[in-house]
């Protein structure tokens, strides 16, 4: 009866002895953040509670798509943060508005903020305040710079 | 006839005369004993001792307006005194001294009993033996004031669409609760037709008397509308005042100076017209009362001094529109217009030319949105109720190719591409045009105005930081002004002003040409 046992015992201790350890993956090393140089606010001065609909921003630099700024109230100042090259950027500006069955619709081309220039520089985080009026069909532009941090 | 019978003849014509007076029943010094008297009758009296007091009753058969004539009597100052049968007194006259005339006129009577008290205010007055004459006048009420008519309350039925007269007499009123003791005249004017109307108010003129013609509503006496234009002896003129029946208003007129005139009747002549929308719709002098303008013109007129004359222009298009209007001249008026939005903020004011010119506001770029225009008289002395100003206006879409006012600023330049040419104007008088373009790749770029005259422009070009590049004057005015640059891509804006403020054009347009080379 021993000698059927010792090897049972010694076969278990061994199988032990076998099996991995499992460890979690390495940490993925921290690569640098890169901190956003230009900021554009949309705001809204709306007349009514009823007119502040849910709209949003898209926007162009150098005609190609660059983000959106979240979608909020009109009124609310929604924000896009991005990392743009130095140098004289044509940005291009879509306001987008909730349509009448609610599915988000550009406002039509004579309102949307005319395209225009503007300088990004190097150390400086360029803010762009675009302030709507007029239900939307008039707006205003203005560019501000302040040092990055 | 033989010479002796004619003094037998005047003496016999005299005592005819006479015959057709009767004489006061003294003692008459207390309604209880009053002397009768029927309208259209006279009656001869003295005055016996300084304080004698004579009363007449006046038995009236019918509604009219009562009048009397008392002759002077020398050293007696005569005063005379109303009373209704409750004995309350209602108008009383003392318009002369010693020796002088008495008069009272306009008095509203229905049917029933009126007394008339005589008395003297000389205390040193001996002149028991010369007899006085009282006439007593019934005439036909309608049209005619009501005295006493002198406050609101009391105020007589004024004739629409008639005539009503009535008297600036006397000339102070005796009776009133204040001591000024202003006379003044108060009449009803009722429409009971529902609708709107136009109601005119000719006033006409009396000799040596200024008038001045007031509105007030009924419900607070709250003064809505003074007419006060013209001079002595002129006629008073109020013009398109608007009434949406059924409705009461209340007039007031007065003499400015205290002149009055018992001889010369005023006559007030109402006219009341459906509103046709051609004209004003008094009162209109604040923003609020505005007269809507929807047609192609509007006529009015700026009186009193200081009138504004407000209109309502709905745009009710979505679309880019511009609006133009134009404002007649009117003799010895420097007329200029306000265009505000609907909240009262001033847009544009429009102040091109001097008096006696017409004013031109060349271009408003608009779109759905409710605007406001007042016509007024710049110096807010001159007034005429008499001639009309005629406002017209256009609305008409917008095309590319235009300016599109307001420009005035770097924020609200207007866009303009490179390759493209826009026509504008430099007014009103201070206008400042901006504009605003995009270079996508470098090129040499000329920039050229064409010259308007009377306007020597100023071209100035910014970058897109604000930054001044470049500037250039016409060498004189009415001449074009232009030049050329290399531009990198950028955002650029052009500034384009005259070198005076007050250099403007409304007839020519300017050119503005943008080429890249």
């Amino acid at each position: 009866m021993r000698t059927l046992l010792l090897p049972l015992l010694a076969a278990l201790l061994a199988s032990c002895s076998r099996q991995q350890v499992v460890r979690p993956p390495a940490p993925v090393p921290p690569q640098a953040v890169v901190a956003a140089n230009f900021e554009v606010t949309a705001v809204e001065v709306v007349e009514s509670a009823e007119a502040d609909a849910v709209g949003f921003v898209k926007v162009y630099v150098d005609n190609e798509l660059a983000g959106q700024t979240q979608a909020g109230p009109r009124s609310s100042e929604r924000k896009w943060q991005g990392s743009l090259a130095p140098g004289n950027r044509l940005l291009r500006f879509e306001a987008w508005t909730a349509g009448p069955l609610g599915e988000p619709e550009p406002m039509p081309e004579e309102f949307q903020p005319r395209e225009r220039f503007v300088r990004v520089e190097e150390g400086s985080l360029t803010k762009v305040l675009l302030r709507f009026t007029d239900g939307g069909r008039k707006s205003v532009l203005q560019v501000g710079r302040e040092p990055l941090p | 006839m033989t010479k002796p019978g004619r003094p037998l003849l005047l003496l016999l014509a005299l005592s005819l005369c006479a015959c057709g007076k009767s004489r006061e029943k003294e003692p008459n010094d207390h309604f209880t004993n009053a002397t009768p008297l029927r309208p259209g009758a006279s009656v001869r009296g003295t005055v016996a001792s300084p304080g004698d007091v004579d009363v007449y009753k006046v038995d009236v058969g019918r509604e009219g307006a009562l009048s009397f004539r008392l002759s002077g009597i020398k050293d007696v100052d005569f005063a005379a005194s109303w009373q209704d049968h409750d004995r309350q007194e209602l108008k009383k006259f003392n318009e002369t001294g010693a020796g002088g005339d008495e008069e009272g006129l306009d008095l509203g009577v229905s049917a029933g009993l009126y007394y008339l008290a005589v008395s003297n205010r000389n205390a040193k007055a001996n002149n028991p033996k010369q007899e006085y004459v009282l006439d007593i006048k019934l005439e036909p009420g309608p049209g005619s004031e009501s005295e006493p008519n002198d406050t609101a309350l009391a105020a007589s039925t004024l004739t629409v669409g008639g005539v009503t007269r009535g008297h600036y007499f006397p000339s102070r009123n005796l009776l009133a609760a204040t001591t000024d003791q202003v006379e003044e005249d108060w009449f009803r004017v009722t429409v009971d037709r529902e609708g709107m109307f136009s109601l005119n108010v000719d006033v006409s003129e009396v000799p040596g008397v200024d008038g001045v013609l007031e509105v007030y509503d009924t419900a607070n006496f709250y003064k809505i509308k003074e007419v006060d234009s013209a001079g002595p002896g002129e006629p008073e003129i109020l013009r398109n005042f608007g009434l949406r029946g059924p409705v009461q208003y209340l007039m007031r007129l007065r003499s400015k100076t205290r002149a009055a005139n018992a001889m010369a009747p005023y006559e007030i002549l109402t006219e009341l017209l459906p509103y046709s929308g051609t004209t004003e719709f008094e009162p209109n002098d604040q923003r609020l009362d505005a007269t809507p303008f929807t047609g192609d013109s509007i006529t009015g007129t700026l009186s009193p001094a200081a009138d504004e004359d407000w209109y309502r222009v709905p745009v009710e298009t979505s679309d880019k529109r511009i609006l133009t209007l134009s404002l007649s001249a009117l003799k010895g008026m420097d007329l200029v217009m306000l265009v505000t939005d609907d909240l009262g903020n001033t847009i544009l004011a429009v102040d091109n030319a001097g008096k006696e010119s017409p004013e031109t506001m060349t271009g408003l770029g608009v779109s759905t949105g409710t605007f406001h225009v007042a016509v007024s008289e710049k110096s807010r002395r001159a007034s005429d109720s008499r001639k009309s100003y005629t406002l017209s206006k256009t609305l008409s879409p917008f095309q590319a190719g235009l300016e599109f006012e307001l420009n005035d600023s770097s924020e609200t330049a207007q866009a303009l591409k490179v390759g493209e040419s826009l026509d504008g104007y430099m007014a009103p008088k201070g206008d400042v045009d901006w504009y605003e373009f995009n270079v996508y790749q470098g090129a040499d770029v000329s920039l050229e105005v064409t010259g308007v005259l009377n306007v020597k422009f100023l071209l100035t070009l910014f970058d897109q930081e604000y930054q001044e590049l470049l500037g250039a004057a016409a060498a004189r005015p009415g001449e074009g002004v232009s030049f050329q640059r290399r531009l990198e891509p950028g955002t650029y804006f052009l500034r384009l002003q005259p070198a005076e403020p007050g250099q403007n054009n409304v007839r020519d347009k300017y050119t503005l040409r943008l080429k890249a080379q």
